[in-house]
């Protein structure tokens, strides 16, 4: 189903993609859920409106040989590139959710825009309530692992176990011995190159972003190679907003790794921190002027 | 491979497909048109018919004569009043759609069937509504409507509307919503109703009419969730019922995935109401695929109100009732998904009412 997605960005056929949903289906937009033909309609001519007719490289596909799949489109308009992901949730012949991931500021450089004027037209979020919680892992208390979501066994599942003690635990001794040396990482305006520019973002975050908690959704892994997963995942934790206010934020960031027996060999990092921005007037999470 | 449930045919139907079902008949359905195959197929297809097709007069066929509504703001028991407040709804809400997520049913006694019926619904505020003047704001709301139904008809209908995450999309904040609502005053039934069912709640006795299932299994799930959670306040027993990542929809736009944001959504809720006392009065469940079931309950809260916002000071200590719907997708014995509604404008209008009255006292 996901080449109804490319036919989308490349031909405009929104008939195909109108075909692929179902009366019910969800359309999920930065924190937005956008139901019936109406509110998507709106959505697509906004972005053929914006972003026009593009072309598309191979898309990389986990296909987990279930109704979960995760694509990662490669879109091109001759000049620059944009990575989209996609989280689809289908049945072969129709679409029953759909969670779009891309970063806005690298959506602005792409369509050569203003990012305060795309911001305007990218779906406001629900009006979420973010209730407050204790966010330490007490030695007692259940937290989840990437084994929970995973029915496979062995290094995949450990690497990932290690992946994920990183963001959840702030074991940054893992990064050192985790990712493979020559490993390809691609993070949202951010420059990280080797492992020590990982450990130097993860307590960024954690310095703007205090009480922090990281919580796993979704874990898809490619069913035939096991080397291509997909991470649904979020952090909340209190912020100062712009007007000096703290407040309690929610990021949602989606990962792409690839796997192999050195390692993590790349790894993909998808959140939207003009989205993230804009829902909760707060400044970077990960830093000042959005380097390393 | 195995044939898939009614339940998993339905969560990948097209609208067409909803409309003009082709699946046998599964269902004896005595005393209903022939047209319906089951009861999932016969509330579908009427919500459709008055809801989007706009055949507002269909109620008239579908409903009994008398067919008491309960709802958290409101109570009638007319087909008439079903037909103007359907028709009053419409007018505020001209495009309203009625997209059917799930219903979830039970087969009762005496030839009853039981359905719970969860609706996001898309609308855009066009003219006045129980909530103030049109605001011309687009929102978007879930409904659970439990209905009892025999011979081609409603009869019996519990109405669960998450109105305080649809007036934050309006632009309206929910306690100036209730404070509108308690202007009106909803009529000696309703409050006789409210006094009663808090009373019932209280005191731990669920709904004498025998519409509560008797699958052991899970009303002991289900007594389980309410006991542990609820009564007893011991949210470290979360990891008893939960997935470690399972999804968790409250009214207001809680939303939460985790035990540890789970545990923090309901501390904050429970914290408005610290002697909180919950009952089920109806859990109905069906399969849905070979490892997950879908899960209806129906349930209400007693207790007493303590204030988190301050301008609902003066409600503190006053008696709290909520009536609410909870569907539950579960897996090997977790929930995966949670989605609860009921109506926190309702809720805090009627404390409100009650403050306003003590005061007149």
């Amino acid at each position: 189903m996901y080449q109804v997605i490319s036919r989308f960005f490349t031909q405009a056929d929104v008939k195909s993609l109108q075909q692929a949903l179902l009366h019910s289906t969800c359309w999920s937009q930065g924190q937005r859920h956008v139901y019936g033909q109406t509110q998507q309609k709106q959505l697509w001519a906004k972005w053929l409106a914006h972003v026009g007719l593009v072309k598309q490289a191979e898309p990389v596909v986990i296909d987990t040989g279930a109704q979960q799949r995760f694509v990662l489109y490669q879109l091109s308009n001759g000049e620059r590139s944009l990575s989209v992901g996609a989280w689809l949730y289908h049945n072969h012949s129709h679409i029953k959710s759909l969670e779009i991931v891309l970063d806005t500021e690298e959506l602005a450089e792409f369509s050569n825009q203003n990012l305060e004027q795309l911001k305007d037209w990218w779906p406001s979020p629900d009006p979420l309530v973010l209730s407050d919680f204790d966010q330490q892992c007490h030695p007692h208390t259940r937290h989840a692992v990437p084994a929970d979501l995973l029915t496979i066994k062995g290094q995949p599942v450990a690497q990932l176990e290690q992946w994920w003690s990183i963001w959840q635990r702030f074991n940054l001794a893992a990064v050192s011995h985790l990712y493979a040396a020559d490993c390809d990482w691609q993070y949202p305006s951010q420059q990280v190159r080797k492992p020590a520019d990982l450990i130097t973002l993860v307590a960024m975050m954690n310095t703007r972003l205090t009480r922090s908690y990281a919580q796993l959704e979704k874990i898809l892994i490619d069913a035939s190679t096991q080397k291509k997963v997909a991470i649904g995942w979020r952090i909340e934790g209190d912020m100062l907003d712009n007007n000096g206010n703290p407040i309690r934020v929610r990021l949602p960031i989606t990962s792409y790794l690839e796997l192999s027996s050195q390692g993590i060999t790349k790894e993909r990092l998808l959140f939207d921190e003009a989205a993230f921005q804009k829902a909760f007037a707060v400044a970077s999470v990960f830093s000042g002027n959005g380097k390393v | 491979m195995t044939q898939p449930t009614t339940s998993e045919v339905l969560h990948w139907q097209t609208i067409n497909g909803l409309l003009h079902p082709t699946r046998p008949k599964n269902q004896a359905l005595v005393g209903f048109d022939h047209e319906f195959v089951d009861i999932a197929d016969f509330i579908l297809r009427i919500t459709h018919r008055i809801w989007e097709q706009k055949n507002i007069g269909l109620c008239y066929d579908y409903y009994e004569d008398h067919c008491p509504v309960h709802t958290l703001g409101a109570y009638c028991d007319s087909v008439e009043t079903v037909v103007q407040n359907t028709l009053r709804t419409i007018a505020s809400f001209p495009d309203r759609s009625l997209i059917g997520e799930n219903v979830i049913w039970s087969e009762e006694p005496d030839e009853v069937y039981y359905s719970s019926h969860r609706i996001t619904s898309i609308m855009t505020n066009q003219g006045p509504s129980e909530f103030g003047p049109p605001t011309y704001k687009t929102g978007r709301v879930t409904t659970i409507a439990d209905c009892l139904c025999k011979d081609n008809k409603i009869y019996y209908e519990w109405l669960m509307r998450d109105n305080s995450f649809l007036v934050k999309q309006l632009g309206i904040d929910p306690v100036d919503a209730a404070m509108f609502q308690a202007q009106q005053q909803p009529g000696q039934i309703f409050n006789h109703w409210l006094k009663s069912e808090y009373q019932r709640t209280r005191d731990g006795q669920a709904m004498a009419c025998d519409t509560r299932n008797t699958d052991t299994q899970w009303a002991e799930f289900a007594d389980g969730w309410a006991e542990q959670i609820f009564n007893h306040k011991c949210l470290n027993r979360l990891s008893d019922f939960y997935h470690p990542c399972a999804q968790v929809q409250w009214p207001g736009g809680r939303q939460a995935t985790g035990l540890a944001a789970i545990s923090g959504l309901l501390t904050q809720w429970l914290a408005t109401c610290p002697d909180a006392r919950m009952v089920i009065d109806h859990i109905a469940v069906v399969p849905f695929d070979e490892n997950r079931s879908h899960v209806a309950l129906r349930w209400g809260v007693s207790g007493s109100y303590q204030a988190r916002d301050s301008r609902l000071k003066a409600c503190n200590g006053h008696p709290y009732y909520v009536l609410g719907a909870t569907h539950f997708e579960l897996s090997d014995g977790q929930i995966l998904q949670e989605w609860t509604v009921f109506d926190e404008v309702a809720a805090i209008a009627n404390l409100l009412r009650h403050q306003s009255k003590r005061s007149e006292d």
